[in-house]
């Protein structure tokens, strides 16, 4: 059982790491083949990733309904609305015009952006409750944010001219300076947590235990 | 005292309240209040407007509805200005959930009766969306018939009369990722762009498009010249749609934005000023106990 549990994976997992970075500097067209081939595996793998998170979640779900845990309604209305959206486009397909369109347009993209629409409550709430120029370094932060907020409205326009240019400023050089240095360290540790990868140092995408 | 007290402890849902009462009302009560261009956005508007006519647009439209209002203005006005200027357009997405969301939008791009003559499958395709990220990107790269083999409308690609001449990334002359998240803009940065600068003589642009949270993040692309322009949120697509004089949905969202922004600021003020007057009247309550 290590063997397939853990031995080919971390064979299979070297072997293409290696592969494929050493891929990247082979111009030559069999290099390429091999590339193009392999995405195609990618975007078939990655496909099927749509259904292990939909047997999760329906686990899950159901699970619940037939323990009736609390809140076991929302888990049938959540499989109701499931069942019913995949086989209605199943059957009758999703183009303009069909069933699943009309639930697409009229029910999850109004509930998809009032879901994120909660958030400016929150951030309103809290930056009222938190946001404090209690030290040096917070003033300066709350300046500049107010500056960028004003910066990205035409009301800041309309109170000065020059507020919009000094929030792009604000974008252009300090937090394109800390952007950058952020970006490096995260390439950084990219490279890092790759190498571990290939060289099976890094071994939680196996899960389990050692 | 005890008025700035309560109101550093005011119940969250009267703020919440407050925000609700400023949005809806400016929504009925517009202000239409000019936006100022920036260069980021101007970067992009120039460069379309340099293309000449039959040049072909690859817009990738990687966010789902989730991101409708700061996104789907882009995505439109962008639409509208390839079609005025007669450039060709392949429309993407490589978020299954935006794949109706981007027909929309192509939908409202093409009502206008200025364009009724634009033929899809001539003037216009949209791919669909496919899953898989850096891979499609990459594989859009080597042969983008293999990666999109069909169309939305489930056509083959191969016999679109727009698509028989792009085989490959390279074919196209301007690369835009309009994007919520990942796979997006770095996916494009990352991985597209390895393919974009194989163009001799002059490699294909990219530029970008994204809510405004996400614009801070992709100031070093800009900087270094991997992206030549950037649409940052709603006031991106609201300084686009001033650019190609057609103002609509990102203009008219910003009256709410505005009045948004200046409550936000307001109560921030509010709470420290009511914050250090009552830190300075305890200050001075320890001093004469002493």
């Amino acid at each position: 059982m290590a063997l397939v549990k853990r031995r080919i994976p971390l064979a299979l997992a070297f072997c293409l790491g290696v592969v494929f970075a050493i891929q990247y500097y082979v111009p030559h067209p069999v290099s390429e083949t091999v590339l193009t081939r392999s995405n195609l595996w990618v975007i078939i793998i990655t496909s099927f990733s749509i259904v292990l998170g939909l047997s999760s979640l329906l686990h899950i779900h159901i699970g619940k309904m037939r323990t009736l845990a609390p809140g076991w309604g929302y888990s049938a209305v959540l499989v109701a609305s499931l069942v019913t959206t995949a086989a209605l486009g199943f059957v009758l397909g999703k183009d303009p015009g069909s069933p699943v369109f009309w639930i697409y347009t009229t029910m999850y993209v109004p509930l998809s952006g009032t879901m994120f629409s909660i958030l400016a409550f929150f951030i309103a709430s809290a930056a009222y409750k938190a946001f404090r120029a209690r030290t040096l370094e917070a003033t300066i932060l709350l300046v500049a944010a107010i500056v960028v907020m004003l910066g990205n409205v035409p009301i800041g326009f309309l109170m000065h001219k020059y507020i919009p240019v000094v929030g792009n400023w604000i974008y252009q050089n300090p937090n394109m300076a800390a952007q950058r240095g952020i970006l490096l360290g995260l390439s950084l540790s990219f490279v890092a947590t790759s190498l571990k990868i290939i060289f099976g140092i890094e071994r939680a995408y196996l899960g389990g235990g050692d | 005292m005890s008025v700035l007290t309560k109101l550093l402890a005011i119940d969250r849902r009267i703020i919440f309240l407050v925000i609700a009462a400023a949005v809806v009302l400016s929504l009925f009560f517009p202000m239409r209040l000019e936006v100022a261009v920036t260069p980021p956005v101007e970067s992009i508007y120039k460069t379309i407007e340099s293309l000449p006519e039959g040049s072909v647009v690859l817009v990738s439209n990687d966010y789902d509805p989730s991101s409708k209002p700061e996104l789907y203005p882009m995505s439109v006005a962008l639409f509208r200005h390839c079609f005025k200027k007669n450039l060709k357009v392949v429309a993407m997405t490589l978020w299954v959930t935006g794949e109706g969301l981007i027909a929309d939008a192509l939908n409202a791009a093409l009502k206008d009766e200025r364009f009724k003559d634009k033929k899809e499958g001539e003037d216009y395709v949209f791919l669909g969306a496919k899953v898989g990220g850096s891979a499609v990107i990459m594989g859009m790269g080597q042969d983008i018939a293999g990666t999109f083999p069909k169309d939305y409308k489930k056509r083959p690609v191969t016999d679109l009369p727009l698509m028989k001449n792009l085989k490959t990334l390279t074919d196209f002359d301007y690369v835009v990722s309009i994007a919520a998240g990942s796979p997006g803009v770095d996916d494009w940065v990352i991985y597209g762009s390895e393919y974009l600068r194989k163009k001799k003589p002059k490699r294909v642009e990219l530029a970008a498009g994204c809510t405004g949270v996400m614009a801070t993040q992709y100031y070093p692309y800009l900087d270094s010249g991997q992206i030549n322009g950037l649409l940052g949120g709603m006031k991106g697509a609201a300084e686009y749609e001033s650019l190609i004089q057609w103002k609509d949905q990102g203009t008219y969202q910003m009256d709410a934005e505005s009045v948004t922004h200046i409550i936000i600021i307001a109560f921030v003020i509010l709470g420290n000023i009511a914050y250090f007057t009552i830190r300075k009247s305890r200050g001075n309550v320890t001093g004469e106990a002493k």
